[in-house]
């Protein structure tokens, strides 16, 4: 077994490894989950606050509305006025947030010492975020992000491919329909009235989990926590989405953008994050396309060159997930070539020439190493503990996620892959314009 | 109404035991930035330095909190030493390198690495090239028989390069059409001239390369005499020097270690160069301005000073650009030191329609810190504050330390740099750090580059007086 505490300088390698990360789990009586992962590696603390809420929870005609809400979060609160960023980069912290369809988070590393401070500044937005906020600070932050969405995805060749894809893959009315960074109209239309509704919906105690990671006292620490976030009352209970299983109303859409090559995206549906059939398409999806020795790979890239790039994965999410599979055309062929060749390619290996021993073998060492290169620093290791409490109920699910993939047989990897495959499916081109065909010009 | 009520809760909640309830509004509890914990002091660890019998240094830093191990081989060699006409030569080397070694095709490489679970990178940039191999401790013999091949004995299969090279240029061209990076190659192209990096591969040069011409750039640039290798890891120091010396102590071949001193193009007055980019609702926004070298004696200097004037999100660039007038997602200057002088900058992008403006407030924003409005001795300060106290983290992982390594041989540096740097920082004084700000810049000679809508963003531009110069995608100024 692995103990990944870095006090224990006899790290022992077992023949069939198992990994923890050690940690402590409780709830503050409003409803808060603490947990604490004690790391003496560095001296350093990393503190990583989840709000459950993402835009998938959205109302119509508030898209974005999550991730701008992110934004105003660094605005500023009661007792901390100023910028969030300005007190923490002062004692060296690195601080970020971020926002995705299915949670918003939050973290600093700060040096060991200034724990108290970043626990302060979190729970102090937590508790009075809404007593400094104000129109003018509204209305910068809403420009800060439409401007993030033009940097992002508008002057980005190919930016708004994913957008399109999976808003044309989940019918409207879907929490994942949308996009999470929002529509300039909605940004535009957002008020202080809605900043306002949306933090007393989402943004309590209750809905929230605190992971504590690194170099710290237990005992002192949860004095600490219970100072800073315990006087912050219940909200009330929230929510949370049921899981979907969309059926893909078939679709292919052609674009014709300035880009120089033709690109394709095509989506399926398939299990949510953690659910059966999963790691099986990571399994799958591995052989197919990662490495040079990959089936994809080979035969596309290497042997017919059609394409420069292809490549097959599993985007997992909360409610539902999806696989998706894109590629460039090679000059002098379209993405029609390319979609066909790569579904002959996977017809086989569903069918004649399912993957080897060999090759589910050599994707599990890859998924095995994948877990050890995700847990390298402090940072890694509370991002994990947050993600496995969030998605399946229990921090310490790292062990139990690593048996996911390690009995995978090639029979389970196909049957797993037949089952999505057999559903419709979303195809989106993107052709540089001088490729569109004179009958469709207008 | 529950906001209110919600506060008045988390008073009683949160710290005086319940008494009687005021009788006026209650009073804020004493909720105050609280005191820092005891400190510790840090230590810089060091990493230990070897030798292989055929003299190349290994500089190896133990980690065993994961059973990993990554090593590097890093070689002072660059695209710099392309030669003419064969801009891309060093890259395309050194991704050939894992196409073929030995009697292993590119698919057996790639295959006996993903049965261990290993990978493998090679790449080259400007100054530096490196081949590394990352993976379980538990396999790092093998791991290390695939990389020493790869290294020692590759083969350059022609019809692979048929392939790296169709992908390649189809990234040339998507570039083309990424005003970001358009934005980032044609700056330099304009700072050197047809020299250093102003020369860099395009879509006709990587069609005249062939295997040959990486075949001859790894026979004369690539051996031990410009490498030294990085271990970090879960790894025995001893134990893997042995296994490196079993495989590479051997190596023997003389390698050009000639290089030129580049020379950016002086900025004699501020120009800016424009390239069109219709319908863009941002525009990439873009300034250089060459400076003094690596090893300059006020480099502390000029990195707290511009840490505090516009290298952090705090600093006065990003503070005035995005969180005062929301024009830009984010504003950052810089300093960049490739081998020879170095350079100051600003990067971001905004908004089409304040263009112009965003350009008059960085130059108001520079005339002010050069001017009436220096740094203070609090901005210095809190520039300090944050590096020293940040400084410990980098040096989590192996990665910081062995990097280091890169840089010390690169620029000549001290071998214990990392640890001195803290002190070089600490001894920046505010007028030392405006001193270094007027000495690398002036706001009458600065390179300005934007790739914009000309529609919506050139008049406006044109309007603050910067003789313009427009160029095609190439680089080429665009005739009337």
């Amino acid at each position: 077994m692995i103990v990944l505490l870095a006090l224990l300088s006899g790290v022992a390698l077992a023949e069939d490894p198992t990994i923890e990360i050690p940690y402590e789990k409780y709830e503050l009586e409003n409803g808060l989950d603490v947990i604490l992962a004690p790391d003496t590696s560095t001296p350093i603390v990393y503190v990583n606050l989840w709000y459950h809420v993402g835009s998938k929870d959205e109302t119509e005609g508030l898209t974005g509305f999550a991730h701008l809400f992110e934004h105003l979060m660094f605005n500023g609160s009661k007792h901390a006025p100023g910028e969030y960023f300005t007190p923490l980069s002062e004692v060296g912290g690195t601080v970020n947030g971020s926002t995705n369809t299915d949670r918003t988070n939050y973290y600093e590393q700060v040096p060991a010492e200034y724990l108290p401070r970043a626990l302060f500044l979190e729970s102090d937005r937590m508790g009075w975020l809404l007593d400094v906020l104000d129109e003018g600070k509204l209305d910068n932050q809403r420009d800060v992000v439409r401007n993030e969405r033009r940097q992002r995805y508008e002057i980005t060749p190919y930016g708004e491919a994913y957008k399109d894809l999976v808003a044309a893959t989940y019918p409207k009315g879907h929490p994942y329909h949308h996009s999470t960074i929002g529509s300039h109209e909605d940004l535009q239309n957002a008020s202080v009235e809605d900043v306002k509704a949306f933090f007393r919906t989402w943004y309590g105690p209750q809905n929230a989990s605190l992971v504590i990671a690194g170099d710290f006292d237990t005992e002192a620490t949860k004095k600490l926590v219970e100072e800073q976030f315990g006087g912050i009352p219940r909200g009330a209970d929230t929510t949370q989405l049921e899981q979907t299983k969309t059926v893909v109303e078939p679709q292919e859409i052609r674009q014709y953008q300035k880009v120089p090559e033709q690109k394709f995206w095509i989506a399926y549906t398939s299990p949510a994050f953690y659910e059966a059939g999963d790691a099986e398409l990571d399994i799958l999806c591995s052989v197919l396309s990662t490495g040079k020795d990959s089936r994809l790979y080979k035969k596309l890239v290497m042997e017919d060159q059609v394409a420069t790039q292809i490549r097959i994965g599993q985007s997992s999410s909360k409610l539902e997930s999806m696989l998706i599979i894109s590629g460039t055309a090679a000059a002098g062929h379209t993405t029609d070539e390319v979609i066909a060749a790569a579904d002959a390619v996977i017809a086989d290996a569903l069918g004649e020439n399912p993957p080897t021993q060999e090759e589910v073998d050599a994707a599990k060492a890859q998924f095995e190493v994948g877990f050890y290169n995700g847990i390298r620093t402090i940072g890694d290791r509370g991002d994990l503990l947050q993600r496995y409490n969030y998605f399946t109920g229990d921090p310490g699910y790292i062990d139990d996620d690593l048996a996911r993939y390690l009995p995978i047989t090639p029979e389970a990897a196909v049957a797993a892959g037949k089952e999505v495959l057999a559903g419709e499916r979303v195809v989106l081109h993107i052709w540089p314009e001088g490729d569109k065909p004179e009958e469709e010009a207008n | 109404m529950r906001a209110p009520m919600m506060i008045a809760l988390a008073l009683t909640l949160g710290g005086c035991p319940k008494e009687a309830p005021p009788e006026t509004a209650v009073e804020a509890p004493a909720r105050s930035m609280p005191e820092a914990l005891p400190g510790s002091e840090f230590t810089v660890p060091k990493p230990s330095v070897h030798e292989l019998s055929n003299g190349m240094p290994v500089f190896v830093v133990e980690n065993h909190e994961v059973p990993l191990v990554d090593v590097q081989i890093v070689f002072d060699i660059g695209t710099f030493a392309d030669p003419e006409g064969k801009e891309g030569a060093a890259e395309a080397t050194f991704d050939m390198l894992n196409e073929g070694a030995g009697d292993m095709d590119a698919a057996t490489i790639s295959r006996s690495l993903r049965q261990i679970g290993s990978s493998l990178y090679s790449g080259a940039d400007l100054d530096g090239a490196s081949v590394s191999v990352s993976g379980m401790s538990k396999n790092l013999e093998q791991s290390l028989d695939i990389w020493t091949s790869v290294l020692v004995e590759p083969t350059f299969p022609e019809a692979d390069w048929k392939v790296l090279q169709n992908q390649w240029i189809a990234g040339l061209e998507a570039e083309q059409n990424d005003p970001t990076a358009l934005a980032l190659k044609l700056h330099y192209a304009k700072a050197y001239g047809p020299t250093y990096r102003g020369r860099a591969a395009d879509v006709s040069t990587v069609t005249a390369l062939e295997t040959a011409d990486m075949k001859s750039f790894y026979e004369t640039y690539v051996g031990p005499g410009n490498a030294r290798i990085l271990v970090g890891g879960d790894v025995d120091p001893e134990a893997v020097v042995a296994l490196l010396d079993a495989r590479l102590g051997s190596w023997n071949k003389d390698v050009d270690l000639t290089r030129p001193e580049p020379v950016p193009v002086p900025v004699e007055s501020s120009v800016v160069y424009f390239v069109d980019e219709p319908g863009a609702s941002q525009s990439v926004l873009r300034l250089l301005t060459p400076t003094s070298t690596r090893m300059a004696p006020d480099y502390y200097d000029l990195d707290v000073g511009n840490r505090a004037f516009g290298g952090a999100f705090v600093a006065r660039v990003n503070m005035n650009l995005r969180e005062d007038k929301g024009w830009t997602y984010g504003a950052r200057c810089f300093t960049y030191y490739p081998h020879g002088t170095g350079f100051w900058g600003c990067s971001t992008s905004v908004v089409a329609e304040h263009t112009a403006d965003s350009m008059k407030e960085i130059l108001a924003e520079l005339e002010g810190v050069l001017g009436d409005k220096p740094l203070t001795a609090d901005e210095v300060a809190y520039m300090q504050s944050s590096v020293k106290n940040g400084y410990p983290a980098g040096f989590e992982t192996t990665g910081a330390l062995l990097s280091a390594q890169v840089d010390i041989q690169r620029y000549g540096l001290p071998v214990d740099w990392t640890a001195k740097y803290l002190t070089g920082v600490a001894a920046v004084t505010p007028e030392g750090a405006n001193a270094a700000l007027k000495t690398a810049i002036d706001p009458g000679k600065l390179a300005w580059f934007v790739v914009g809508d000309r529609e919506q963003v050139y008049d406006n531009i044109a309007a603050l007086g910067i003789p313009m110069v427009e160029l095609d995608r190439e680089g080429n100024p665009k005739g009337e």
